[in-house]
């Protein structure tokens, strides 16, 4: 059951997406999720999700992985669609029930939030699915080292988020183990009441902590061994280009954030 | 009488990845009560999977377990049962131990149990006594003991329990041969004192002649022998043909079999051989 838990999950492939720089891709990525933000009726959100479904068809990954994104945050989706409905209150009334009362505005918004909400969620997804996890954090670095000038460890930073993703299954493996330990001698983490049963998943936690120290620990060691002293001097063997593909990339996003600007203005905004 | 028995029980691992493997075909077994059995086979033979599924730390994939009769996981409490009458110890200590102190680490089993402290105190006194662990250590962090130590700990945890059934998985694996005699000496006086059924692996014949009183066979996740010691050692050439040895006595006397001197080849016991080689001698200075 743990095992199932996946974040950040990357897809190798070599599709025009995973080709990208992946400094590039952050950054128009950034720039989409702000722009989906900035769209203020269907025209211009209609087109800026088109825009993200016909990218992720581009990197020719299965349409499951969509689903598999959404999942998580189906909660989140019906309970800010169902608040939606019931706040807003415009437009003519579609059906009413004691004080209930839903309006045509109020079923716009529900779509409009919706499909904005799986937009971001899918924008997103598409960034971490098509890159690894080791250019996503040298792209960081290298994102912000201009702070360098303020004497920010900007490769320290890097460094800590690469060894903590790398980590995650690790961890998830260690839990398992751990259950595992405590279930051969009888601890109970399927019967009982809820709280008695989250009661159960204390004591897994210390151990957890422990080990992590332990690993940490053994982990500097191993680094020091291979002369790790920090960022300075330290080249990488993976180079990355930006190149006539990221240009193209990059004039896309920018040609779609004036359409929706455009759209904006020309059909007026409806939130 | 039978107190454990396995029924056709088939265990697939990554059910529906690619990397779908079938650790266990159709197993069907019978473990009878007090006896000594060794399990033996190559590595990824299923070993460990096997005796994984006898105290329910995994389900079978189709089969059936049963515990003096009953189907372990005919409920969520007859699994949780399962876990104290059948005692498992894991194949590396350091994935069984986790409490802060090894005083700690033995008591877990039986607090889940629902002991009274009182019972608990004494179940870990004994437990330490019986696998030699000095009280010095009792204070200390599992993980700051050495293989041999934590290998203790890990068998005394399990014992605190009284479990009817004791299951190791190699007990004696990295051990230096002090160690590793302690630990047979160990499983052999459970198995005497308290009468239960032990279950251990090994890659070491010698260890698995001296003790087991039945021998388990697996290949590729089927049963391939389950008998009498003496019957499964007299088999050497089908044994070597499995990737597995003998035990050195028994090599010697296949080899000087082989050599033209006329030796029994079922003998792994040093008294045995010892009265083998004397009516050889005898025999030799007959003629
Ligand atoms: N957690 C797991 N996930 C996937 N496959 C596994 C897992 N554990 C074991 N296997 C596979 O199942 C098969 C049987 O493994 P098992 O651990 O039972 O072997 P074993 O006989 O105990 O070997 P060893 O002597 O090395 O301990 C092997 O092919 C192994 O690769
Ligand atoms: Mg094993």
């Amino acid at each position: 059951m743990i095992k199932d838990i996946t974040i950040g999950q990357f897809f190798p492939g070599k599709s025009f997406i995973h080709k990208l720089d992946a400094r590039i891709k952050i950054v128009l990525t950034g720039i989409i999720l702000v722009m989906i933000f900035v769209c203020g009726n269907f025209y211009s959100l209609g087109l800026m999700s088109a825009f993200i479904l016909f990218s992720f068809l581009l990197t020719r990954l299965s349409l499951r992985l969509i689903l598999k994104s959404f999942k998580p945050l189906v909660l989140i989706l019906v309970i800010t669609s169902l608040l939606q409905l019931y706040y807003v209150d415009k437009g003519e009334i579609l059906f009413s029930w004691r004080k209930l009362s839903i309006t045509s505005g109020g079923v716009y918004m529900m779509i409009f939030i919706t499909v904005r909400i799986l937009s971001l969620i899918l924008v997103s997804s598409l960034l971490t699915y098509t890159t690894s996890p080791t250019s996503l954090t040298y792209a960081i670095e290298s994102l912000l080292s201009p702070l360098k000038v303020f004497k920010v460890e900007v490769h320290t930073f890097a460094m800590m988020m690469t060894i903590a993703l790398r980590f995650i299954p690790t961890l998830i493996e260690e839990i398992d183990r751990i259950m595992n330990a405590q279930k051969a001698r009888g601890a109970d983490f399927e019967t009982g009441s809820l709280v008695s049963r989250i009661k159960a998943l204390f004591p897994i936690f210390i151990p957890l902590f422990v080990s992590s120290f332990k690993r940490a620990f053994e982990l500097a060691d191993a680094m020091s061994c291979r002369c790790y002293t920090g960022g300075k001097g330290r080249t990488r063997m993976k180079q990355q280009k930006t190149g006539v593909r990221d240009l193209c990339a990059a004039a896309a996003v920018i040609v779609l954030s004036a359409a929706v600007i455009w759209l904006n203005a020309f059909f007026g905004r409806v939130v | 009488m039978s107190i454990l028995e396995v029924k056709n029980i088939t265990y697939v691992y990554g059910e529906g990845t690619p990397f779908r493997i079938e650790a266990l075909k159709n197993i069907s077994v019978t473990f009878e009560k007090g006896e000594l059995i060794a399990v033996i086979g190559h590595t990824g033979s299923g070993k460990s999977t096997l005796l994984m599924h006898l105290n329910g730390l995994l389900k079978p994939t189709a089969g059936k377990v049963l515990y003096e009769g009953k189907d372990i996981w005919e409920s969520k409490k007859s699994v949780k049962q399962a876990r104290f009458n059948v005692g498992y110890c894991f194949q590396y200590p350091e994935h069984q131990l986790f409490e802060s102190s090894v005083q700690r680490d033995i008591a877990f089993g039986p607090r889940n149990m629902g002991l009274s402290e009182e019972e608990i105190n004494l179940r870990v006194q004994e437990a330490t006594q019986f696998a030699g662990i000095d009280s010095s250590l009792l204070q200390k962090s599992p993980f700051e003991l050495s293989g041999g130590e934590k290998r203790r700990v890990a068998i005394a945890g399990v014992m605190a329990m009284k479990p009817g059934v004791l299951i190791l998985d190699e007990p004696t694996a990295g051990l230096d041969p002090k160690g590793k005699n302690a630990v047979i000496e160990l499983i052999k006086n459970y198995n005497i004192q308290t009468g239960s059924t032990v279950i251990f692996v090994s890659h070491n014949m010698d260890d698995v002649a001296s003790l087991a009183d039945r021998v388990l066979i697996l290949s590729e996740g089927q049963i391939v022998m389950y008998d009498t010691a003496k019957n499964v050692f007299s088999r050497g050439k089908q044994l070597a043909s499995l990737a597995l040895g003998v035990p050195e006595i028994t090599q010697l006397f296949l080899s000087m079999g082989e050599r033209g001197f006329d030796l029994p080849v079922d003998i792994f016991d040093i008294e045995e051989a010892k009265a083998a080689l004397l009516s050889l001698l005898r025999r030799q200075a007959h003629d």
